[in-house]
């Protein structure tokens, strides 16, 4: 993968080649610090914090906005910045944008350009389309228009002047981020946007000489959801167009990445992304601990789906105003919930303080504060561990379809109401899809969450699946479940079939699709299920309890290990993940707790292994009596334990 | 009212989570429980409660958007906001907005249009329950810029802190500066904290709280409004009757200093709102109709005299805020 370029993206980090073609490994611990917000002074107190803090990798937006109006000298001197990087012993992650938000003015576009009607995106009511972020609304563009097109084709070319010097093996520059957390500006509402005429000339490549819908109907649902899907594959050709403008640029020897923003998966696709950029597709996490399933179901959509390199490019260290606040105890749960995952490649953001954010561990005079020691004890546990190289094993995979995910887009009753806010407003267990007048949509997503439900109170490790990745990636597991209605995607079914010849157990229902992702019926043959693919029951939706233990027996079927060591058998909202080194030794467990309370988890721990906390305040061990270790979590508490050898305390 | 170019530093989140919680009526930032309703004329298309999920339309007594039926709709439904929308009144919003942004124009002005955009859709395509447009008025972007400008002056920096009632600690604060008519710098405690430690300064505040503007004039601009009380205080302004206002100021438990001439005008304007309305209640036990008529007329002038007084800065706002605070002040007592 990526084999000729200097840099690029392996299971456990990231290997730059040298002169010599020989690579050397980097754990991708990252941090984010802006250049071009602090003092020219500040840089070498601040980067040097972040190497003593643990971490080996910087990460900073280049704003389009900002070196268009103050250039490139003084606090903006990019150049020299990349040089102090150097000169700290750290490597480097560059995100040249366009888009990149980072709280700037415009999401750091400058104003001619989001002012330039011929770059807006149009609605499909004839209006600029606008996103009220602070301090002041904008249109946003259209990554179709050929004049936007041009312009940051020119805006490259100027950051590449600057980063091509740098780049890896001789300079610090090892990666490069295509774009941010694209997501159209998060307005995904399916007859908002994008009727720019360059993006209809782009629909009428995908779909042919027909008018795109601008409402639902019924009667013509076939355009409506190739309408919604086409959106998708929007986003790829954005992504492959930039990708190949920094490549033109000089820019496209280094590793690539994309990161898609806090989620549901159903609305992003990571495989897509990566594909696109030809590197690895992370996610965003800027949550509160009670975001727990959430989290944990996220994460290991990043695990299951991203790339080689399970990466989350954003994670919360501190925030805006401008989203639910959240503390710097809650990030401490959130980012281990993620690790517990099995992510295994992480960016704080952000680690220097800076203007429009709060609660970064670093000042912008290179100090050190809360919650500095405790992430510099879990980096050093991590490296100490070989975090990078142990594995959580996973034999269960639970897919993420979107054929009735787009179609609960389409018949939304609040469109053009982006289902991003619809995620957001907490309205159910099927989320955005409660807004649907499609009964199949809406259920579809309730079995989906209901599965995931289930699987953690039977604590089973599983990873979410992409479709996308197709027959190959479903193939590699033992068993994976696919909730299914009345809509599947024709090439999803076709590569459950593969996967389930392959010998993977596959789980579909309650319902066997009769149409395909665009409404369209399947054949007779095309409708036939998987050969012996066993079926979710229509009751399990309200009986969790049951499905739970429905999934525990495939569990079983599968001779997967269920022993009762590392787990807490009579606590449900005890959740234990265990990684193994190469050896299959455990080295690491991750005990959480899904509760909004205080917990006492009792977890079952094999005879002569010690617990030991060692990022806690105090690093110390954990009394065991029985075989058995008391574990105190807090509310959606996650802790850390490193697996030692040793006997039970007396 | 703010600048596109706004600094916002030292940012205790914490502060930032308890001014939600020590400002919003507890009902409002306590259950968040709400329903939405999307019809298409008189027939129910989609109904959804949040956390609970979707409804069928059978399960959904819609019976019309009056008042009343949108009250009887909300207990219902067991919640404790109602939404009802036009299916096509979101698509409606947009078109008539977004056609009418324009880049960088104000934020505030740019959410003004919004909701003026709202309140024109209100009772024909958007229904609330409580009725938010009849509570919350929504004046002219200028009347806001004009009002703010008399309210603060430029270079002039406000100060707002509310200590915990037992002394311990700072519970929430707030410093900004004004310039060239915008907000151009938000902080909390934190960018003071190097002078001024929070502990120390809570233990004593009545009589530290000059320390304070010290600071700020030294580091960001000399303040024009200085607002400091404690958590129990507040909550007594919220809950209390009008003119408790008032009576924290006599007891030094709130303390306004500065103290502009708009400032004290409006902690007099309650106190004489609550004077005329107790006479009012007091004179109705004993007097006929038209007596009664005349003592109401009273405390309604007092208010008008003072909304419309040119010296004051709310008077171009062509609303009372004694009058929409004395509304608002029903939620904080309810829950």
């Amino acid at each position: 993968m990526e084999a000729r370029l200097r840099t690029y993206f392996t299971e456990r980090g990231l290997s730059v080649r040298d002169a010599g073609d020989k690579a050397r490994h980097i754990d991708l611990f990252a941090g984010a610090i802006h250049y071009f917000r602090l003092d020219r002074e500040s840089w070498r107190p601040c980067l040097r914090a972040m190497r003593e803090l643990g971490l080996c990798a910087v990460d900073t937006y280049v704003p389009w906005g900002v070196h268009e109006q103050s250039g490139f000298s003084g606090s903006f001197d990019l150049d020299a910045f990349l040089t102090e990087v150097k000169a700290a012993g750290l490597v480097a992650l560059i995100r040249p944008g366009p888009h990149i938000n980072a709280e700037l003015t415009y999401f750091g576009f400058p104003e001619r350009i989001v002012a330039d009607p011929d770059m807006q995106a149009l609605s499909g009511r004839g209006t600029p389309v606008w996103l009220p972020a602070p301090p002041r609304m904008f249109p946003i563009p259209s990554y179709a228009s050929s004049a936007f097109r041009a312009e940051v084709g020119s805006w490259f070319r100027r950051v590449a002047d600057i980063v091509a010097p740098h780049l890896a093996p001789a300079g610090p520059v090892v990666a490069v981020q295509v774009d941010n957390e694209f997501q159209m500006f998060f307005r995904l509402g399916a007859f908002d946007q994008d009727y720019h005429p360059d993006a209809l000339s782009w629909w009428r490549d995908y779909a042919g000489d027909v008018e795109p819908p601008r409402a639902w109907d019924r009667d013509d649902a076939e355009r409506c959801l190739s309408w919604v899907r086409f959106k998708e594959e929007y986003m790829r050709r954005s992504l492959a167009w930039l990708t190949e403008e920094l490549g033109a640029a000089g820019l496209g020897e280094v590793a690539r990445f994309h990161n898609a923003p806090p989620s549901d998966p159903a609305l992003v696709s990571l495989p897509g992304a990566a594909e696109a950029t030809g590197g690895i597709c992370g996610m965003d996490f800027y949550h509160r601990a009670s975001d727990y399933d959430i989290v944990r179901r996220r994460a290991r959509y990043v695990v299951g789906s991203g790339g080689p390199l399970p990466f989350a490019p954003e994670v919360g260290a501190g925030g805006p105003l401008w989203l639910p606040t959240m503390s710097a105890t809650e990030q401490r749960h959130v980012l281990l919930q993620i690790l517990a995952a099995g992510v295994r490649a992480f960016t704080l953001y952000m680690v220097v303080d800076r203007d429009r954010w709060y609660g970064a561990p670093i000042t912008t005079r290179g100090e050190m504060r809360e919650p500095a020691s405790w992430l510099a004890r879990l980096l050093a546990t991590l490296r100490e561990v070989d975090f990078t190289g142990l594995r959580r094993r996973a034999d269960l995979a639970l897919v993420v379809t979107r054929a009735e995910s787009r179609a609960a887009v389409a018949t939304s009753a609040l469109d053009p109401l982006t289902p991003v806010l619809g995620e957001f407003l907490d309205l159910g267990r099927g989320g955005f899809a409660e807004l649907s007048t499609d009964e199949s949509a809406r259920l579809h997503r309730h079995y989906a969450t209901q599965c995931a439900r289930a699987l953690d109170l039977a604590d089973i490790p599983y990873l979410v699946v992409d479709e996308d990745l197709g027959a190959e990636a479903l193939a590699r597991y033992r068993a994976v479940i696919m909730p299914t209605q009345r809509r599947v995607d024709r090439r999803t079914w076709a590569a459950l079939g593969t996967a389930s010849r392959a010998g993977t157990r596959v789980i579909i229902g309650p319902e066997t699709p009769s149409v395909d992702e665009l409404g369209r019926p399947l054949a007779d043959d095309d409708a036939r299920p998987p050969p012996g693919a066993g079926f979710i029951r229509p009751e399990s939706l309200d009986d969790p309890d049951g499905l739970a233990r429905d999934l525990a027996e495939l569990a079983l079927s599968l001779d997967h290990r269920l022993d009762d060591d590392f787990t807490a058998p009579e606590q449900a909202h005890i959740h234990c993940s265990v990684f193994e080194d190469e050896a299959g030794r455990p080295r690491l467990l991750f005990v959480g707790n899904g509760e909004d309370n205080r917990a006492r988890a009792e977890v079952i721990v094999p005879p002569n292994t010690r617990l030991y906390d060692p990022i806690g305040e105090t690093p110390s061990a954990v009394t065991t009596r029985g075989g058995t270790a008391r574990i105190d979590l807090e509310p959606f508490g996650m802790r850390l334990f490193r697996l030692e050898s040793g006997k039970d305390t007396p | 009212m703010i600048s596109p170019d706004i600094a916002i530093r030292d940012i205790d989140v914490a502060h930032w989570d308890r001014w939600f919680r020590l400002l919003l009526p507890p009902g409002v930032s306590g259950a968040r429980s709400f329903a939405i309703v999307i019809i298409d004329r008189d027939r129910v298309v989609r109904a959804v409660r949040s956390g609970r999920g979707a409804l069928s339309p059978g399960e959904v007594p819609f019976s019309g958007t009056s008042a009343k039926d949108l009250a009887a709709l909300k207990r219902a439904l067991g919640v404790g906001g109602l939404f009802v929308l036009e299916r096509d009144a979101l698509g409606q919003l947009l078109a008539d907005v977004e056609r009418n942004l324009r880049i960088g124009d104000d934020f505030m002005a740019q959410w003004l249009r919004f909701a003026r955009g709202l309140k024109w859709m209100w009772g024909a395509g958007f229904w609330s329950e409580p009725p938010l447009f009849e509570l919350i008025p929504i004046p002219p972007t200028d009347a806001i810029q004009r009002s703010f400008d008399l309210l603060i002056p430029d270079d002039t920096s406000v100060l707002a802190y509310v200590f915990e009632a037992d002394g311990s600690d700072i519970a929430a604060s707030l410093i900004v500066r004004k310039q060239q008519g915008d907000i151009d710098f938000l902080a909390t405690h934190m960018m003071l904290e190097a002078e001024l430690d929070p502990r120390e300064l809570a233990g004593a505040w009545r009589g530290a709280y000059p320390r304070i503007h010290t600071a700020a004039a030294t580091h960001l601009a000399p303040p024009s409004v200085g607002v400091f009380t404690d958590t129990a205080a507040l909550a007594r302004i919220q809950t209390g009757p009008p003119d408790q206002l008032s009576r924290e100021v006599q007891a030094r438990e709130l303390i306004l200093d500065p103290a502009p001439v708009w400032l004290t005008g409006l902690v007099g304007a309650t106190a004489a709102a609550a004077v005329a309305a107790r006479g009012a209640r007091a004179l109705a036990r004993f007097v006929p109709p038209g007596a009664k008529k005349a003592a109401s007329d009273l405390a309604q002038s007092a208010q008008e005299r003072f909304r419309d007084s040119g010296g004051n800065p709310f008077a171009v706002l062509g609303f009372d805020p004694v009058e929409t605070w004395l509304r608002l002040k029903e939620y904080y007592r309810r829950s």
